[in-house]
């Protein structure tokens, strides 16, 4: 009797973990698939805005007095990161130039680097006289917008976060 | 029990329905059942079409299937996790392949098609779909590596007609992208006059340099890859799974030549495509302009950086309404007020040709290379850029 048991159990588990495995690659492979289809459909509409706010910041910064602090408040793309580029590595769009993006942040910076993920989910300026290194700011939303200083010293452009 | 007095009751112990079936044979059948025996159709089932068959069965038969079932059970189990696991590791295999050869960008290049076709057609407002279409990233190398560029796509080519081949098959598939000159792409709230796609950015890689013929002499010996020869290449070169060149596809003409001369008898002196440095980024661009505003293709009408542009058109050469917008440094420096004319220009290049819409009045710029942000970048005059980074 108590052997009937063991194998029942012992089938019983094996079946099961098959199910569940199964199972549970098939939830991935639907979830990643509907992640997939909906970043295809609102990345375009953040890239446009990404590019709406670092028109902004083109104007601000060609209009800036040496010396002098301009305030820019960044309400969109929610959840994506305002990055500068000064670096060795730049995205391709920036075509070896300084450069600032807004752009989603890649999750595995070590496969795919972030500058590869603002060439494809971003947008730049291309900024030469950017001087602010590895500024990585996140745009949480419309309830509270990022504000971002912008400063001309020496010639050179200086970007940071106001709180 | 009429069972009890056929006398077979010794044989096992018959299912309740097997004696169902039994009790409505007809007197003429055998009365005695051997184990296994055919009984008969379920009435019940064959009326919904279906056939189920009912055989007799001893009861010991039946417990020992069902032991030997539960057996088989088991052996299925690890079969299947067997065939399970190989199956996974098969799907893994296949997609390590599928991104190593990057269909990404081929998926990348259907949806912008789409997406401009999707726009074009009567059937939807043009203003409720957007276009999906983003620039490439390639470098053109030798030897594999690739300096400036942060992980392009690697296109390694070993000789010049395989350098040829790389440009050519990014010019035709910008072309194929945006409709081949046959769709109205650009929306009624497009007020801008010329509108422009960067399919790719390009990146020739030092490595190129080392490139060598037949003979072991240097291929490209200035630095430089001549778009008059990429031009010839593309006068006789069919495209694949076309009957057609790949001049023909774009330009509408194989007659790239007959089209130079007649700009440079305009021009009282050669006019040529130009070069492409080696060691610097190019952008493959074409464009259309907009139905709203101007017919043909507007342009900046002014010097930039000392160089100007012009659109010259030909008579009798390829598609009706073909005009060239020449390019180069102007005589005696910057000008200012009026534009140029083709006789102030030294050297004038041909920056891209313009052709007139094929069913449709927009006019398109073919695609052409172009240095990345360079003054004869913008003498093309895109007032709008409109495909993603």
């Amino acid at each position: 009797m108590n052997k009937i048991i063991k194998n029942k159990r012992g089938f019983l588990l094996a079946e099961e973990t098959l199910k569940i495995l199964v199972g549970v690659i098939c939830l991935v492979f639907l979830i990643s698939i509907a992640v997939a289809i909906y970043n295809s459909n609102t990345s375009a509409k953040k890239i446009e805005d990404a590019g709406e706010v670092l028109l902004r910041v083109e104007t601000i910064v060609s209009s800036l007095e040496e010396g002098a602090i301009e305030r820019q408040d960044i309400p969109n793309p929610k959840g994506w990161h305002l990055y500068s580029f000064i670096g060795e590595e730049k995205p391709n769009s920036c075509l070896g130039d300084n450069c600032l993006c807004i752009c989603s942040d890649s999750l595995i910076e070590v496969i795919k680097s972030q500058a590869k993920k603002c060439d494809k989910k971003g947008a730049c300026l291309v900024m030469p006289n950017l001087a602010t290194a590895d500024l990585d700011l996140k745009i949480i939303g419309e309830k509270e917008s990022l504000f971002i200083g912008i400063k001309k010293q020496n010639g050179k452009i200086l970007i940071g976060e106001l709180k | 029990m009429r069972l009890e007095s056929w006398g077979f009751y010794n044989y096992g112990v018959l299912l309740e329905k097997e004696q169902e079936v039994l009790t409505n044979r007809s007197s003429e059948e055998p009365t005695m059942v051997e184990n296994g025996d055919f009984l008969g159709r379920n009435p019940t089932m064959a009326k919904k079409g279906k056939i189920e068959k009912w055989f007799f069965k001893k009861e010991s038969t039946i417990v020992e299937e069902e032991k030997k079932m539960k057996k088989i059970k088991g052996e299925i189990t690890t079969q299947q996790i067997v065939l399970l696991i190989i199956l996974l590791v098969s799907f893994i295999i296949i997609l390590f392949l599928l991104f190593r050869i990057n269909f990404g960008k081929e998926t990348d290049s259907e949806v912008c098609h789409n997406s401009v076709v999707m726009r074009g057609s009567s059937v939807l407002p043009a203003d409720a779909t957007s276009l999906k279409c983003s620039r490439t990233y390639i470098c053109i190398t030798k030897d594999g590596s690739c300096e400036g560029m942060t992980k392009p796509e690697i296109k390694k080519v070993k000789t010049k007609e395989e350098l040829y081949n790389a440009l050519a098959e990014e010019m035709a598939n910008c072309w194929w992208m945006f409709g081949e000159g046959k769709v109205n792409y650009v929306t009624k709230t497009m007020l801008k006059n010329n509108y422009c796609s960067i399919c790719s950015q390009i990146g020739f890689d030092n490595s190129i340099m080392d490139m060598k013929d037949e003979s072991g002499a240097a291929v490209f010996t200035e630095n430089e890859i001549s778009k008059d020869e990429l031009y010839d290449y593309l006068s006789v070169t069919p495209l694949p799974d076309k009957e057609m060149n790949y001049a023909e596809y774009m330009l509408g003409t194989n007659d790239v030549n007959s089209f130079k001369g007649e700009l440079s008898n305009q021009a009282g002196k050669e006019v040529s495509f130009g070069k492409i440095k080696i060691g610097e980024q190019y952008f493959v661009v074409m464009g259309i302009t907009s139905q709203v505003k101007a017919i043909t293709w507007v342009l900046g009408g002014v010097v930039v950086g000392g160089v100007a542009v012009i659109g010259l058109a030909t008579a009798g050469i390829g598609t009706a309404g073909m005009i060239a917008i020449v390019a180069g440094d102007i005589a005696g420096g910057v000008v200012g007020g009026g534009a140029a004319k083709i006789s102030d220009i030294i050297s004038p290049k041909i920056g891209a040709i313009v052709i007139d819409g094929d069913g449709v009045k927009n006019k398109f710029m073919t695609p052409t290379i172009q240095e990345a942000n360079s003054d004869e970048f913008k003498l093309l005059n895109c007032e709008e850029i409109i495909t993603y980074t």
